[in-house]
């Protein structure tokens, strides 16, 4: 549905230049919730609003669905109203100066392609009943919360009837507890609608929350893309990993053998082949088992366990072993388990990551 | 599939167009400026290209006494707007002054008045001959001659100065309010004492912008053209902006355009030089400002009982800037002739001139004229200016940069020489379009030259909006045009209120373009009191210059009503 083609966009403010995005490739399929991830500054934005024909990039291609939007090499650009597509801003971007219905209505009412009057109000109100706004349309929208405004802006999208989403951190000025619920509003209705999104955000809970698939920027380019389970289990790279969650770490050697000597011990794992011999070994925090008595299984040591931190629903292990700071994750609290004393983890050969230092 | 068919959107091109054909305005009648200090003669005319104008002025001894007397004029008038400015804003932000915003108001709506009648208020005081101040002091005395005398340059630039205390105040108290005040607190906690706080830190991190407040009453003052021709004229006292004036009005003989040019093309140098240390200072004090947080509210110094001083000299300000010489007016109004206010004086007392005024036709066109000034010329500006603000603010069109540029040089160079390249220009076309002495003329340069200020302005509030509000227009295949009109326009309205409010305003009271290209069909209001001036008819004058402010009095208070909401008085400089 998207197709994107060494994209590149630099910015040029007087005498240094920001490859804001670098040679970008990437595939959206058809009705796919598509999340672009990564810390500020990574380029997401940008490459969002290339897509969108609010910025021009000097190099690559953009296809949606069969329509070439914007080729540099070819001289192609089509201008975002063209382009068939609904954006939802990351300020709401909702005209204070319009009731609900108007800004809903106005792309409609003045846009390129406008709809019959007797059409307008129908769509509108369709619009609004889909985002659960139904009943406030007489409303100015200053007048709204936080969560309504976003409403109106994803109303105001929807309402075109687009043949993509874009979303730039559409949640990110709302408090935590109505984040989580128009994320999951977010996802159900794209379903419902058989529409395909592409949605931009920070956020690793979110991405993974919302996508059927992620691609992982920085520094304008995209390191990894696959399923939020792909990502968070089989990261290629270190940074990837430590973007979708915390990692223990471990500097180590690759022996003969194919094991490798950390400073915890030797380590059996698979390494793959053609990883150079020093590398990192990771583990997320939850794979990680703790125990009161050795199990007498592979890959297990003694550790000193320095500090527990209950969160309700999960309890947090801070652990020392052979001088290696680690910190392990679980969701049942073993009570014979004190402070101070000596534990025996262990970490499963399947769940370790092996990284190029 | 499309091939490298460049993207056009029509309401765009419109929107350059206007913004395109008002930049080609401004510096075609610059150009023209300087064209005709090159030739000879009278437009219209065969001509010839000379530097003759140019020898002619260097050689003049005439010349250099315009000079000196612009130099000794605009000395005077900084050395009492400025101290006054920063006296009025040091007590406004800097203390515990009660009722500020009063203050505030009062010192503001003083910029609003025309110029022009305050200048002949002060005929009426201070006169050799018939000032009311003067027959006093030589009855109450018995001085063989008067005391006092306007009529002086130093006179002159006394009430130059006077009248632009307020702009002074405000471009000052614009830099103190945004001065960081932890650099000042600094000092206090040290237990450095408040005076020498105020001269060894505060002082010199304002002299920036007192600098750059110095170089723009600089400019303001050789520019100035009301006050030194209401008083000074008529005493043979000539200033760059009088004499070009004169050449183009002279008592007899041909009007003299080539050299008119010649002096004009010197002003616009002039004032474009000093644009440079103008920006360079006012970059400087940007860099002493806070940079983020409004809320950063320094302490203010607590005056005790010495709020009477600050109240105390801003009543005395108001008294000699306002307040005396509009009661000369109104009281040389009520009389046959001008006599000191007495009971024998009261008794002939009436308002005789008043009725006589009311049925004046050529008075009613006057107004008629200004009014339809005032209603076109600030629409027209509203609609120029939107269109290169957006352009400047909103578009990333190349050659923005020097749009703005072109848009803010009618802000510094004096506003008589536009209307001196119009005027000629008219000459030059008048047997193709029939303009010269139409009151088209004098719109079409009150809107080239107050673009300046309407760009300011909507920069300022164009520059707010987000530009997501914008684009989420764009995204759902709203025009350019729409944008700007349903969307832009709407959330801006306060500053285009303002802007508007401010140039209606400027067209009531404008005297200085008006003057040169009014002919008895395109009289308006400023120019039939000039009219009557000149004429000897003092009395008259001043009658209508009282019906004039009473009019302007409600215009002032809606004017006042929108700037107080918008804070936008700092942009109106
Ligand atoms: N209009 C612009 N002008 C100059 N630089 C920009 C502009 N927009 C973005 N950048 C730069 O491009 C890089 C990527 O920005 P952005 O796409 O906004 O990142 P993200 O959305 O991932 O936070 C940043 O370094 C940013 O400073
Ligand atoms: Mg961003």
């Amino acid at each position: 549905m998207i197709g994107i083609h060494s994209l590149t966009k630099t910015f040029k403010s007087g005498a240094h230049a920001v490859r804001a995005v670098d040679q970008v490739d990437l595939h959206v399929n058809e009705k796919e919730f598509f999340v672009l991830l990564g810390l500020s500054g990574s380029g997401k934005t940008t490459l969002l609003r290339c897509v969108a024909g609010l910025e021009k990039a000097e190099a690559g291609e953009i296809l949606l669905g069969e329509q070439m939007v914007s080729s540099a090499e070819r001289g192609i650009f089509v201008p975002p109203e063209d382009r068939g597509i609904g954006m939802v801003f990351q300020s709401y971007a909702v005209w204070p100066h319009m009731t609900v219905f108007d800004n809903v209505a106005f792309p409609l009412t003045n846009g390129k392609r406008r709809l019959a009057r007797s059409k307008v109000r129908d769509r509108v109100m369709g619009a609004l009943e889909l985002v659960q706004l139904s009943g406030i349309e007489d409303r100015p929208v200053p007048f709204l919360s936080g969560g309504q405004q976003q409403r109106v802006a994803l109303a105001r999208a929807l309402a075109v009837e687009p043949r993509v989403l874009l979303m730039d951190e559409p949640l990110s000025n709302l408090d935590a507890r109505l984040r989580e619920e128009v994320r999951d509003e977010i996802r159900g209705l794209a379903k419902k609608l058989g529409i395909t999104v592409l949605y931009v955000t920070h956020d690793q809970v979110e991405a993974m929350a919302l996508a059927d698939r992620i691609a992982v920027m920085s520094a304008g380019k995209i390191l990894q893309t696959g399923g939020p389970q792909d990502l968070y289990h089989f990261p290629l790279s270190r940074s990837v990993g430590e973007f979708l969650g915390s990692m223990n770490e471990f500097e180590g050697t690759v022996q003969n053998d194919g094991c490798v000597k950390t400073d915890l011990g030797v380590v059996h794992c698979a390494v793959p082949d053609g990883a150079p011999r020093e590398v990192i070994v990771a583990i997320r925090p939850e794979d990680v088992s703790l125990s009161r008595d050795p199990s007498g299984l592979s890959n297990e040591f003694s550790a000193q366990l320095e500090s527990q931190l209950f969160l309700g629903d999960i309890t947090v292990y801070h652990l020392s072993a052979n001088g290696k700071k680690m910190r392990g994750k679980t969701t049942s609290v073993d009570r014979r388990l004190e402070a101070g004393g000596r534990v025996y983890v262990r970490l499963p050969a399947e769940k370790l990551k092996i990284f190029t230092r | 599939m499309k091939k490298r068919i460049p993207y056009v959107d029509g309401s765009k091109l419109l929107l350059l167009g206007v913004a395109g054909l008002s930049a080609l305005s401004i510096l075609g009648l610059l150009a023209t400026v300087v064209w005709m200090s090159l030739r000879t003669g009278v437009p219209g005319q065969p001509f010839s290209y000379t530097l003759g104008n140019y020898i002619s002025l260097l050689t003049d001894p005439y010349s250099y006494r315009v000079m000196v007397t612009t130099l000794e004029f605009s000395a005077v008038t900084i050395a009492v707007s400025v101290p006054l400015g920063f006296v009025f804003a040091w007590f406004i932000e800097r203390t515990d002054l009660p009722c500020k915003a009063l203050a505030m108001s009062l010192l503001s709506i003083g910029i609003l008045f025309p110029t022009f009648l305050k200048a002949m208020g002060w005929v009426f005081l201070l006169h050799p001959r018939i000032g009311v101040i003067n027959i006093f002091l030589m009855q109450l005395f018995g001085l063989k001659n008067n005391p006092l005398n306007i009529a002086t340059v130093p006179g002159i630039g006394f009430v130059e100065g006077l009248t632009l205390a307020p702009l002074a105040y405000v471009m000052i108290s614009a830099a103190l309010r945004s001065m960081n005040p932890a650099l000042v607190e600094a000092a206090s906690i040290h237990g450095v004492s408040k005076l020498r706080t105020l001269l060894r830190v505060e002082l010199p991190l304002v002299w920036p912008a007192l600098f750059s407040a110095v170089i723009w009453m600089l400019t303001v003052a050789i520019a100035a053209f009301d006050v030194p021709a209401v008083i000074g004229m008529a005493n043979n006292i000539f200033t760059f902006s009088t004499a070009v004036y004169f050449m183009i009005n002279p008592n007899e003989g041909l009007p003299r355009y080539g050299l008119s040019g010649a002096y004009g093309t010197i002003m616009v140098g002039l004032s474009l030089v000093l644009m440079i240390p103008y920006f360079t200072a006012l970059r400087q004090s940007h860099r002493y400002q806070i940079i983020s947080g409004k809320s950063y509210q320094s302490r203010l110094v607590e005056l005790g009982r010495w709020w009477l001083l600050g109240w105390g000299l801003l009543a005395l300000y108001l008294l000699l800037a306002f307040i005396l010489p509009l009661l000369a007016i109104f009281w040389v109004s009520l009389l046959p002739y001008v006599q000191i206010p007495s009971r024998q004086a009261l008794s002939v007392a009436s308002f005789e001139r008043y009725t006589a005024v009311a049925f004046d036709h050529a008075l009613l066109r006057a107004g008629l004229n200004t009014l339809l000034l005032m209603v076109a010329v600030p629409t027209l500006i509203v609609v120029i200016s939107s269109a290169i603000s957006w352009i400047v603010t909103r578009s990333r069109m190349r050659g923005r940069v020097l749009l703005d540029a072109i848009a803010f040089l009618p802000h510094p160079v004096p506003h008589l020489l536009f209307a001196l390249a119009i005027a000629y220009f008219a000459l030059l076309v008048s047997d193709v379009i029939p303009l010269y002495g139409t009151i088209f003329v004098l719109l079409a340069v009150y809107v080239i030259c107050w673009i300046s200020f309407g760009t300011r302005v909507l920069n300022n509030s164009m520059i707010q909006v987000h530009r997501e509000l914008e684009e989420a227009a764009q995204v759902g295949g709203v025009s350019t045009f729409r944008i700007l009109w349903k969307v832009i326009l709407p959330l801006i309205r306060p500053g285009v209120v303002y802007a508007w409010i401010w140039t209606s305003l400027s067209a009531y009271r404008e005297l200085t373009m008006a003057v040169l290209l009014a002919s008895p069909k395109s009289q308006v209001l400023s120019t039939y009191i000039w009219g009557q001036w000149h004429g000897g008819g003092l009395g008259d004058a001043a009658a209508i210059a009282v019906v004039m402010m009473a009019i302007m009095s409600p215009l002032v208070a809606s004017f006042w009503f929108y700037a107080r909401r918008q804070q936008h008085i700092a942009s109106s400089v």
